[in-house]
């Protein structure tokens, strides 16, 4: 029997584990971009002498290793199996039944739905295993009335490695002596008294927010910056479901003993319950954007600018986010000017969108502003980024800081960061490298110069202008051009793009005009009923091209189907997105 | 002779002296083995932080420090009376805290010698001592200050802390994380009393929160006849008064500039709160729509106002060209009046520069105050030094051996005028760290020495930012969790305006 029930829980196992890698293994790279753990024991010792320390700690240094997301989803598949077989464990002190396997289920799907949610860190899963555990071995020790007593001692040291969790372990173990009947079972409230004044007394000397403040609503919860007050969020209810759960397994019990349903009625009952659960538990929409966006951001990390085109090439309407990753993409595989209209592009904004107030918002406007040379206004997206990270710091964020403080030549600061990163064992061997990359800069005394007559205040400045900065004959960045003149492109300002791009034709000597600049000035010749239609720039076979374009745009565009039309035969053309593109 | 006792030997008691006198001679030995044959450098040793040469308090932690290459070294601290080491395989030295105590004991007013040998290349090598004079000054016991991150538009974690001086103890007094991560400010001392102070919370929980022996009252000091709620800070001596600027301040980035950010205000005006009868007072010296005042602060005796003031400029075109007067005029407690007469003690076109946070001395006889090319908010600006006004003299002490080619910004005096503390950015440019530094009673400065810390990483891995620093005598005794309560669910008071 044994071998069964084992067996059981390795293909939960193996169910938990695939489904992190198919669904989302990218959130644990983003969980793991926005702390910053030092492994330093003077660090480690402040924390372990606060009460509730212990989990985060392990959570965090846990987390470190979510660089490599295979081992991420290794680590939360077994700490989920884990809590799912003391789940079991506990339901079978209840009674012995083969359908608490089933049952135990349920908080496993509770939490696989919960660590979507991008404030859910892995702390919340180890402490609410680390609570379960000490349940478990709590009921296993329990046999007499001084078995409290000694109980009730070590709920102190429960109390100090679980902080505030201490109190819902006691309210379950209350329920637990209750629904198993152990023998003076009303002296563990002794316990659930000990649990509510230690955790009364943490919040008397301001340790930690109350755990109450975890039945706010999840708007409020995801509105703090740092993760404890989710995390509060996150327990009470699974320890509501703990509950209800538990319950349920008594009521079984009752009823299979007085015999009043057939077993099978019994499983039915359950497999129905645990399957619509299951499926309440499943990926919502906002889940699955979620995750488009962890993967994009990941890909971006990996510099899989080809997988990023993949993945936004398959959305059917692809958000601004996704738009902004796309034409990064596509500048940093110098292909920007050639191929951003064969991708649904929604004006400017899909270059650069509104700024959220978000860490992944920052950390991608500091890629790309890094990438058009303005460094500025890089650095401060990714100190905002550094900011906004939830536990103590960004190591993408720092990675940017130090490119950044390098071209400017401010060392001290670089070697700070690179110092930090070095003590970090995901970030170690980079830094090392990058440390030589800075000492050869400096002796070559590579330093961006960004400073003097140029600067002004951000204020002042709008989009066009910060890239217009960058394209001085000392400081030409063409990436910044690209973007540039894109933007115009995008805005249908075909003037300004024009005028843009005849003051800069000799960067393009020796080779052909990006694309859609050849498109764009086509149309723009055209517009503006230039009589000379030849020109150096411009292929002869995009001005005929534009030239039919023209005729069947004419043509279909008085049909229901011709916006259709159009865009299967010329969808990827700049021509479409002018004339046809609402923004 | 030996005597068999059960499975216990008992050797004979002869023999036991003989024993314990070897084992002893052993252990003395082992405990004052000579130091190493070592190649004497002429030069001092390069360490982190750079404590050669300082003056410290006699009451302040121990300086632990680190050289700057890890190697295997000895460090000998020596006073007049007694020495001992300390050992270390990566050259770094956390100094025991009694050990420390007594030797700055026995050096006060002289001076602490510390010989570092180092171990590199299969020799030992023996830098030249450097010296750490002990003053017989002490240092008010708790220093309070703000640590945050040195965000540009977004905050996250910060607090309130109190630092035991004498100990590396540091308590937190409030942190947002228990105040849904909102923002905290402004802290200030009524002649640095613990007992008596105030601080700001912004966005949630907004308010200025005065608390007196204990007692705490939040106000909301947000009205429709002032610019802004009430800003910087300054207590008058008799705690019946507090001098606060109100500011429309805005905050700006450089497109390239080493400065980074900018904070500018659009326009600024001082008045007076009357802590008794909670009333504003305003003076239309203070209130002028053609200039900005700011940053005011009493002096000792209650009888002056300090502030700084500056024309009003189109913003933020003009940025750079905002440079602010250092003035004062007289105030009379008991009438709550102001004089007519405006004193100018910087004068910013003559100069070319800029004054703030001007600080007078508890002893009355120097004013310290900041200087920069231009604007107000100094922590930005890498050209900002500190400079000292004798107010017996006139003279103006540039303090060369107190500032560094990066940023000084705030500072505040000790109780007893020996001593002030000062926000600086020389360390790497961005995170700002506390120094202090001594002032003798001919107004001579020594060099400042950096907020000694236990680990001699601790800045090294530190990503958050030192403000305004405070020292006050003694420990903030007040409820957090009150506080918390207060700031949640206590309900206001208003202000009311003196006509």
């Amino acid at each position: 029997m044994k071998w069964k029930i084992a067996t059981f829980w390795m293909l939960v196992f193996a169910g938990i584990l695939s489904f992190f890698c198919l669904f989302n293994p990218f959130i644990f790279s983003q969980q793991e971009e926005v702390q910053l753990f030092i492994p330093e024991w003077y660090l480690i010792k402040e924390r372990l002498l606060i009460p509730g320390g212990f989990y985060g700690l392990v959570g965090q240094s846990l987390a470190q290793f979510y660089k490599n997301i295979d081992v991420a989803c290794f680590i939360n598949a077994l700490i989920y199996c884990l809590i799912g077989i003391l789940f079991y464990l506990l339901l079978q002190k209840i009674t012995s039944c083969v359908y608490h396997l089933f049952i135990a289920l349920i908080p496993v799907f509770a939490l696989l739905k919960i660590q979507l949610n991008p404030s859910f860190v892995l702390d919340g899963a180890i402490g609410f295993l680390f609570m379960i555990f000490f349940l478990y071995l709590s009921l296993l020790f329990v046999k007499s009335k001084w078995s409290y007593l000694i109980l009730a001692i070590t709920s102190f040291f429960i109390y100090y490695l679980l902080g505030q969790l201490v109190v819902l372990y006691a309210v379950l173990f209350v329920f637990l002596c209750f629904l198993t009947r152990e023998n003076n079972w009303y002296y563990s409230f002794g316990i659930l008294a000990l649990g509510c004044i230690f955790s009364y007394t943490g919040v008397r000397m301001a340790l930690y927010i109350p755990l109450t403040d975890g039945v706010y609503s999840l708007r409020y919860q995801e509105s703090q910056l740092s993760p404890e007050s989710f995390l509060n969020y996150v327990w009470i209810r699974l320890t509501v479901l703990s509950f209800i759960l538990f319950l349920i397994g008594f009521l079984f019990k009752k009823i299979v003993e007085k015999k009043e349903l057939p077993t099978w009625i019994t499983f039915l009952i359950v497999g129905a319950g645990v399957i619509g659960y299951g499926y309440y538990a499943l990926p919502d929409l906002f889940d699955k954007q979620n995750r488009v966006l962890g993967q994009l951001a990941y890909m971006e990390k990996q510099q899989d600018w080809n997988g990023i085109l993949q993945v936004v090439q398959k959305e059917k309407d692809p958000g601004n986010i996704n738009l902004n990753y796309l034409n990064m993409a596509l500048a940093k595989k110098g292909e920007l000017a050639d191929k951003m209209f064969t991708y649904d592009q929604k004006g400017v904004q899909s270059l650069i969108m509104s700024w959220n107030g978000t860490y992944y918002l920052s950390a991608l406007f500091s890629d790309i502003y890094l990438m058009t040379g303005n460094l500025s206004v890089s650095e401060s997206y990714a100190m905002e980024a550094q900011t906004l990270a939830k536990r103590g710091g960004s190591p993408r964020a720092l990675k940017n800081l130090i490119e950044i403080n390098c071209r400017k030549g401010d060392y001290e600061i670089v070697n700070k960061y690179l110092n930090l990163l070095r003590k970090m064992p995901g970030y170690a061997s980079w830094a090392e490298k990058k440390k030589e990359n800075c000492l050869t800069q400096l002796q070559m005394q590579c330093v961006h110069n960004s400073f003097g007559n140029k600067d002004k205040l951000l204020s002042l400045l709008d989009m066009e202008t910060l890239w217009r900065v960058q394209l001085d004959e000392s400081s030409f960045n063409q990436t910044a051009f690209e973007y540039l003149a894109c933007s115009y492109l995008l805005a249908k300002d075909i003037d300004k793009f024009k005028t843009l791009i005849e003051g800069k034709y000799d960067i393009y000597i020796g080779k052909a005009l990006p694309v859609h600049f050849q498109e764009a000035l086509a149309l723009w010749k055209l517009e503006n009923k230039t009589e000379v239609l030849e020109d150096p720039h411009i292929g002869e076979e995009y001005m005929s091209k534009f030239d039919q374009f023209r005729k069947y745009f004419i043509h279909e565009a008085s049909h229901s189907d011709g916006y259709f039309k159009l865009q299967s035969q010329y969808g990827d053309t700049y021509w479409f997105y002018y004339y046809c593109k609402q923004l | 002779m030996e005597i068999p006792i059960g499975s216990i030997t008992i050797v004979n008691s002869y023999e036991m002296k003989q024993f314990y006198l070897i084992l002893s001679l052993f252990v003395l030995t082992a405990c004052s083995r000579a130091l190493p044959e070592a190649e004497v450098v002429q030069q001092q040793p390069e360490i982190i932080p750079d404590y050669r040469g300082v003056i410290i308090p006699c009451n302040i932690a121990p300086l632990n420090f680190k050289l700057t290459k890890p190697e295997k070294s000895i460090a000998v601290f020596a006073s007049p009376v007694s020495e001992f080491r300390i050992e270390s395989y990566k050259g770094d030295f956390e100094i025991p805290q009694k050990k420390w105590e007594k030797i700055s004991l026995e050096a006060k007013g002289k001076e602490i010698e510390c010989t570092i040998y180092q171990y590199k290349n299969n020799a030992w090598l023996k830098y030249s001592p450097f010296s750490i004079s002990v003053s017989k000054d002490s240092i008010d016991s708790h220093l309070v200050y703000r640590k945050i991150a040195p965000g540009y538009r977004m905050w996250s974690e910060m607090g309130i802390y109190q630092r035991n001086l004498r100990t590396f103890e540091e308590k937190e007094f409030l942190s947002n994380r228990l105040t849904n991560n909102n923002c905290m400010n402004c802290h200030s001392f009524c002649m640095q009393n613990p007992d008596k102070m105030l601080f700001h919370q912004r966005s949630t929980h907004a308010g200025t929160y005065i608390i007196q022996n204990g007692e705490i009252e939040k106000l909301n000091t947000k009205t429709d006849r002032l610019i802004s709620a009430l800003v910087y800070p300054s207590w008058h001596p008799s705690g019946d008064f507090v001098a606060f600027s109100v500011n429309d301040t805005k905050q700006d980035f450089h497109s390239s500039d080493p400065n980074r950010i900018e904070v500018f205000d659009n326009t600024s005006d001082v008045v007076i709160y009357d802590v008794k009868k909670r009333e504003i007072i305003t003076d239309s010296l203070l209130l002028s729509p053609n200039n900005m005042e700011t940053f005011p602060t009493f002096s000792p005796d209650g009888k002056r106002l300090f502030f700084c003031s500056a024309p009003v400029l189109p913003m933020p075109e003009s940025f750079r060209e905002v440079k602010y007067n250092l003035l004062s005029l007289t105030f009379d407690s008991q009438r709550r009046s102001f004089g007519s007469q405006i004193d100018t003690l910087y004068q910013a076109r003559q100069t070319g520069r800029s004054a703030k946070f001007p600080r007078v001395s508890p002893d009355g006889r120097y004013l310290l105050y900041t200087v920069s090319d231009y604007g107000n908010f100094s922590i930005w600006h890498k050209d900002a030094d500190l400079q000292m006004l004798d107010l017996a003299s006139g003279n103006v002490d540039l303090l060369s051996g107190v500032n560094s080619d990066n940023v000084e910004s705030y500072h505040s005096w000790s109780s007893n005028s020996r001593w002030f503390v000062f926000s600086s950015r020389r360390d790497d440019g961005l995170y700002t760290r506390l120094y202090i530094c001594h002032v003798d009673e001919q107004g001579r400065t020594g060099k400042p020495f950096l907020l000694p810390q236990e680990s001699v990483d601790y800045y090294d891995n530190l990503l958050f930012s030192f403000n305004v620093p405070e020292l006050i005598k003694g420990r903030i005794k007040v409820d957090t969790h009150k506080l918390i309560e207060i700031s949640k669910y206590g309900k206001p008071g208003s202000l009311i305006f003196s006509e």
